[in-house]
């Protein structure tokens, strides 16, 4: 049976650290240090907007998106691979960047030798991304005035806009979810399972929640830390920071496995080579066969 | 076990009959195969490679577990009708590699009238022959297929890994794949993510990428019909071990 | 006693290919090499096609030697619109050219390797020492031109992504560890193939023939007029069923039978006197490796690639003005030649490869050999059948 629990709407976890930088966001932090360190060779993620990828090789040019609009990211992942040769290469993007990049790396398709060239993979908890003018559609839907949108953050359990114009919007889901790109609207896995590392943004700028999936994302964060002590604080995250993620997370799949059944419904097709996609989730739906793996390549 | 069903699994000995051969095609595929490099080597050593042009001395194709296949059948060439036949004799499983064989690739576009022999016209890709269709079990998309991807399908063949060869086994049904079908079967569908990863998998660089609407951005002139960019989509299927609903 | 022989399939070469020979006491007398496999038609399906698409897909012609085709094609459609190429471009097309020059030879040495080894652990060994350095081809081939097999980096006006300092410095950092596997495989090679002839009992001017030699260029490629080149149809030299079931045409330069290839390459531009007979084109086809990358080092050394590369200029010109690309392949020199009408489409297209000059050069070779031994000298040529029956 699902259970609209924890483990699901989150994944199988092993810490949870609220994480402060100084002055800036934690994530880039970490991804500074880490180039600065040697830990990785390379980061492929998207522009501060979030508008167009990003693959980052010097500890100076590091910039991470801050709004849920991240798309593309894998779309350098040749060049990473196949033409700087990175072999030690940090991913971040939201947990579909994970999806291709995962299937890239357990299969080969399309790029070669992908499985032995990442070592990192951490995602942010998406709520569903948008492009500009969906942005622009969405902010007039809520508030009535055009208006940019520069980051998203969860607080208390909602997910809220921060306007180019400085003002601090929440965004309700059952809104949000008319907004966001159609495949977010089928996807379960907003919290980027299967990734090493998940980052959520907060309200404060240089505080971020940090839900750690998998040894080698707490053995990189430890090595951060030794190599640089003084630059990022780390708080065991207590059980209600983590639980109050979960009323949005909830609200949300609810919404998409609605509109999950009404594809099924409707008898829309799936993808031609897809024998898989929906059918796994009739099986839960079915309770049976609950697979549980999870597993980081 | 397809290939293992006349020996026990304690047979030490047991080592895997692999052969070689192409039809129309351009060899690629076969030297993808040696530039795993020096894992190529490992390989030859593991398994038996008992025909190749390449390779192997011998004239006649041999019995074999597992035919490796390149290349489309051109009916008008008696000498591919006659490999065709002993194809389906010979081999116990085959194994259609790269675009040509598996979906037609860029002998989709072959219109013969070319000296000297302008009768060479039709070139059909092996998974729609019916006369060898039950035995080609797996289509390895790609124009050549990365040699990353043969590694991993090699030794998932070797192991016997069905959530790895799953997916091939659906490509043998599909003898159409180009870049429209990521816009017919994700972007029409409501399930392209925009994560651009068809477009890092074009190998003739066809799919580029639309920044202002997140969408792959098909350019059909460049396309050759290899599958590259539906089997690499994350949303085209999942089954391998990977974070689940649960 | 005179009787005729026909081999179909040569082991150990690229594609299907068959001998004709014509025997006298177990020697060739007269003998003609021809390709089997299908004509797929490549100068026909690009007719109509916009010419920016040609090295895309002309690169397909050849899994062996992709990159040589692309730059030909892209070579010659510059030639016929009079689209100016970046000089830089030029220059990291030649590296590939090189790349896949040594990528490709040495996966020749790996297929006769089958010949040159008795023992399969030397063979083993032979072929690891050799795949480490078409390892490094393949990287070059990967970083310039975006894949190792069907690089679709080479556009029409020039190079589609600039190669960056730290990309370049990063591939001249391992060109000498690569260097040293290079020299040592090739003594190993070298030895392995003297012992091979004396195993044997090859003369040392086996496979000797009095052909003229064909090359344009040294390592890159300079333009030839095509009118210089006519056609013989296998229906016009030929008999019997063969005429229907060979797919190559045998090409004439100046009217006459040519070999091209590193002895041409070799004779032509570096004074080399040719000693007859195959062994030395193995040898020279290992030098080439050499120079091959010694010249990427050279290129590479002795220019920034970080800047635009590609003057993406539409092509269009009268449909009439030939084109003429020319790139020297690993096995000789290849020849695109096209005509583009004003709107950017091909209205013509031919492709001459080396492999197709050489075919008359292998038959000449075979005059006078064992007819038991006439699959060496066809191996010697490191003949790419799909190539000649495009």
């Amino acid at each position: 049976m699902v259970a609209l629990n924890s483990r699901f709407l989150l994944g199988k976890y092993r810490e949870a650290f609220l994480v402060d930088g100084k002055g800036e966001n934690p994530v880039k932090a970490i991804f500074t240090l880490m180039l600065k360190f040697g830990l990785i060779d390379g980061l492929l993620t998207a522009s501060e907007d979030g508008n167009s990828p990003r693959l980052i090789l010097k500890a100076e040019d590091v910039e991470i998106p801050v709004r849920n609009t991240c798309f593309g990211v894998n779309s350098l992942l040749k060049k990473a691979v196949q033409k700087y040769r990175l072999s030690r290469l940090a991913v971040f993007g939201p947990a579909c960047t994970f999806d291709g990049l995962n299937k890239t790396q357990y299969f080969g398709i399309g790029c070669n030798w992908t499985k032995t060239a990442v070592a990192l993979k951490v995602s942010f908890l998406c709520p569903g991304v948008l492009t500009d003018t969906a942005f622009l559609s969405e902010v007039v839907d809520i508030t009535g005035k055009r208006a940019g949108v520069s980051r998203f953050y969860f607080q208390k359990g909602e997910l809220r806009y921060q306007l180019k114009n400085g003002e601090e919007v929440a965004v309700p889901p059952a809104l949000h979810h008319r907004y966001v790109n159609s495949a977010c609207r089928y996807c379960l896995n907003m919290a980027g399972k299967g990734t090493d590392l998940t980052a959520v943004y907060l309200k404060e700028v240089n505080r971020a929640l940090f839900i750690v999936r998998s040894e080698r994302g707490l053995s990189t964060l430890a090595q951060i830390q030794r190599n640089s002590p003084s630059s990022l604080q780390f708080r065991k995250a207590g059980k209600e920071d983590v639980d109050e993620l979960l009323s949005f997370l909830k609200e949300k799949v609810l919404l998409n496995i609605s509109d999950i059944i009404e594809r099924v419904e409707l008898g829309l097709p799936v993808p031609k080579w897809n024998d898989n996609k929906l059918r796994k989730f009739y099986r839960i739906w079915n309770s049976v066969d609950v697979n549980s793996e999870e597993e980081v390549f | 076990m397809f290939y293992r069903d006349k020996l026990s699994f304690e047979d030490e000995e047991f080592k895997l009959k692999v052969g070689f051969l192409h039809f129309s095609s351009c060899s690629g595929c076969q030297v993808a195969f040696f530039d795993m490099f020096e894992e190529a080597v490992e390989i030859l050593d593991t398994v038996e490679l008992v025909y190749s042009n390449m390779l192997t001395k011998r004239r006649d194709l041999p019995r074999m577990d597992v035919a490796f296949v390149e290349g489309a059948l051109c009916i008008e060439d008696p000498h591919h009708l006659h490999l065709v036949k002993e194809l389906q004799k010979k081999a116990k499983l085959i194994v259609a590699v790269g675009g040509c064989a598996s979906f037609g690739g860029v002998r989709r576009l072959s219109c013969g009238n070319q000296l000297p022999q302008p009768q060479h016209q039709s070139f059909v890709p092996i998974t729609e022959v019916d006369l060898v269709k039950p035995k080609v079990k797996y289509a390895i998309p790609g124009c050549p297929p990365n040699p990353s991807l043969l590694y991993s399908f090699l030794l998932a063949l070797l192991e016997v890994n069905e959530d790895f060869l799953l997916p091939f086994e659906l490509m043998t049904f599909s003898t159409r794949a180009s870049g429209m079908d990521i816009f017919a079967e994700v972007v029409n569908k409501g399930f392209c993510v925009g994560c651009g990863t068809c477009s890092t998998a074009c190998p003739t660089r066809a799919i580029t990428y639309n920044y202002e609407c997140s969408r792959p951005a098909f350019n059909p002139g460049l396309c050759v019909y290899c599958g590259s960019c539906l089997a690499a989509c994350p949303q085209s299927f999942k089954p391998y071990p990977q974070p689940t609903y649960t | 006693m005179k009787k005729v022989v026909k081999l179909e399939g040569i082991p150990l070469t690229e594609g299907h290919s068959g001998l004709f020979l014509e025997v006298e006491e177990g020697i060739v007398k007269r003998g003609f090499y021809y390709a089997l496999v299908p004509v797929r038609g490549f100068e026909t399906l690009l007719l109509g096609k916009d010419s920016r698409v040609a090295p895309t897909i002309t690169t397909r012609i050849c899994g062996l030697c992709q990159v040589t085709h692309a730059v030909a094609s892209a070579r010659a459609i510059e030639d016929a619109a009079g689209i100016e190429v970046p000089p830089e471009a030029e220059k990291l097309r030649e590296v590939l050219g090189l790349a896949v020059r040594i990528y490709n030879n040495l996966l020749h040495q790996i297929i006769v390797s089958e010949d040159l080894f008795p023992e399969k652990r030397e063979q083993l060994a032979f072929i690891r020492e050799v795949q480490g350095v078409r390892k490094f081809a393949g990287t070059v081939l990967e970083t310039v031109g975006g894949e190792i097999i069907h690089s679709p980096n080479v556009k029409v006006g020039g190079i589609s992504e600039p190669l960056e300092e730290s990309v370049k410095e990063k591939l001249l950092s391992e060109m000498d560890g690569v260097l040293e596997k290079l020299k040592n495989s090739f003594s190993v090679f070298r030895e392995s193939l003297e012992a091979l002839w004396k195993r044997e009992g090859l003369s040392e001017d086996f496979g000797s023939h009095g052909l003229g030699y064909f090359a344009t260029d040294l390592y890159y490629g300079n333009s030839v007029p095509f009118e210089k080149f006519t056609f013989l149809l296998p229906q016009e030299l030929l008999e019997g069923e063969l005429k229907r079931r060979v797919t190559n045409l045998f090409p004439l330069f100046d009217g006459k039978p040519v070999e091209t290839g590193p002895r041409a390459r070799a004779v032509l531009f570096k004074g080399y006197t040719p000693k007859g007979g195959v062994k030395e084109l193995h040898l020279l086809r290992g030098e080439e490796n050499l120079e091959a990358l010694l010249r990427i080092r050279e290129i590479l050394e002795g220019g920034r690639f970080d800047g635009e590369l590609w003057n993406r200029e539409t092509p269009s010109s009268d449909g009439e003005t030939v084109g003429v690309g020319v790139h020297e392949a690993p096995r000789g020199t290849n020849l695109h030649a096209v005509k583009v009408d004003k709107s950017g489409k091909i209205v013509y297209y031919k492709i001459v490869v080396p492999t197709e000059l050489n075919f008359f050069a292998v038959g000449e070779a075979l005059r006078g050999v064992p007819a038991t031994k006439a699959e060496y000298v066809v191996r010697a040529y490191d003949p790419c059948i799909v190539c000649a029956a495009h």
